[in-house]
């Protein structure tokens, strides 16, 4: 599973895990850059921050990011500003979300000379990362919704720290079923070669060339996780007692590397 | 429900649930090769499986049924599916952390997603080699001599 994709294929529900912004920027710019290049209509719906990383880049790409917007086919829109807009007792609103982003959709639909849009949002992973994922994953529905009215693909911006004391497994697997594919933003072998040298180091060589068939071999539902996410998510189900040495022990190699 | 309770064991105790007597076969021979000296046992349906768990007749006596440490499991059984036995078992009291790997040709996200909720360990597809099989089985022997040594 890589990082980056050549395409996003049209129509996709596409789920961009990244631990630091400057792998989510290559990745969101490379999905709206390759959008824009298709005469697509392009709406990121992200942090200011991270809006304002991507604006830089797509700038430095090349495109003309107020003309673009003038025409219809460029917006940037604050999700933390519009995130307590959407909410209507603790769930995203139905009403609300057509008010506030389906239009805007249906609008860039409109300007698009292809006829489609590419989204990237991140309201759902602020709704992740504050524990509401019930509320996320309706959110989720809202746009899958959508989805099914507009010609579009959907990219999810999800902060996700692997090696993190505080991994959400369960949120992280429902997260993962209402999505079509997993796009990781993390630096794939280093985070491979951590997970791996730290089993070696916990559990020994021969322990560890033992497993690796089995923890590769095993599926998992939906199957659309890294070797490394596969790996630590295996431990932490079979073997939660090894599972904290583990993590540990990657932490200390992934921050021994730089 | 149960006869007798599920009382760990000294030794590597398998349970296969399986049957297709091919597989079956070719398990049993992927054990024999990596690991001769655990105990391997093989039912054919699920009806039987809970039985043999359970330590309910024909399989009371514990000298030669003993207790499982490790269940491998096809879902697609006579009697009583996989997914069914699954559910059993997680039920019965002490038997929420036996490892139970479902091996299983069915590469459906709907069997996978049931499998893991009703308290699977792991889903594995059936093995096309039998070199594959057999690596297969050497991590599923150690991963539960790891799970017993907790």
């Amino acid at each position: 599973m890589s990082g980056t994709i050549e395409r996003a294929p049209a129509g996709a529900h596409l789920l961009q895990l990244y631990e630091h912004v400057q792998g989510l920027t290559a990745a969101v710019t490379k999905f709206a850059g390759d959008a824009l290049g298709r005469d697509e209509s392009v709406i990121l719906v992200a942090s200011p921050e991270h809006g304002r990383s991507f604006a830089d880049a797509l700038t430095g790409m090349g495109f003309d990011l107020a003309a673009l917007s003038a025409a219809g086919r460029y917006a940037l829109i604050d999700a933390q500003q519009l995130l307590p807009e959407l909410i209507v007792e603790g769930m995203p609103n139905e009403d609300r979300f057509e008010a506030l982003i389906a239009s805007r959709v249906r609008a860039a639909h409109a300007a698009a000379p292809s006829g489609r849009v590419s989204a990237y949002g991140e309201l759902v992973d602020l709704l992740w990362q504050s524990g509401r994922l019930n509320a996320a994953l309706h959110l989720e529905d809202l746009w899958r919704t959508l989805m099914a009215r507009v010609p579009m693909t959907l990219m999810c911006g999800y902060g996700l720290h692997l090696l993190g004391s505080d991994l959400d497994e369960q949120a992280l697997l429902r997260t993962c079923e209402v999505h079509s594919h997993a796009l990781l933003a993390h630096d794939r072998t280093r985070l491979d070669q951590v997970i791996d040298r730290a089993l070696d180091g916990v559990l020994g060589n021969s322990v560890t060339q033992s497993l690796r068939p089995l923890i590769r071999a095993t599926l998992q539902a939906p199957g659309l996780l890294g070797n490394a996410e596969r790996t630590v998510l295996w431990l932490r189900r079979n073997l939660p007692h090894h599972y904290d040495t583990v993590l540990s022990e990657a932490r200390r190699l992934y921050g021994e590397n730089g | 429900m149960s006869g007798r309770t599920h009382e760990p064991s000294d030794e590597l105790v398998v349970l296969h649930v399986e049957d297709d007597p091919n597989d079956t076969f070719f398990v049993k021979h992927a054990f024999d090769k990596v690991a001769p000296a655990i105990t391997l046992r093989a039912v054919a349906d699920g009806d039987l499986a809970t039985s043999y768990l359970g330590g309910l007749p024909p399989f009371e006596d514990r000298v030669n049924h003993p207790a499982p440490n490790l269940v491998l499991m096809d879902l697609k059984l006579p009697k009583r599916s996989g997914h069914e036995v699954l559910q059993w078992l997680r039920a019965q009291p002490g038997m929420d952390r036996l490892p139970v790997v479902i091996l299983s040709s069915s590469t459906e996200r709907a069997d996978i997603e049931r499998a893991y909720a009703l308290g699977a360990n792991a889903y594995v597809p059936k093995q096309g080699d039998l070199q594959g099989l057999v690596e297969l089985v050497r991590g599923l022997v150690t991963y539960a001599l790891l799970a017993r040594t907790r």
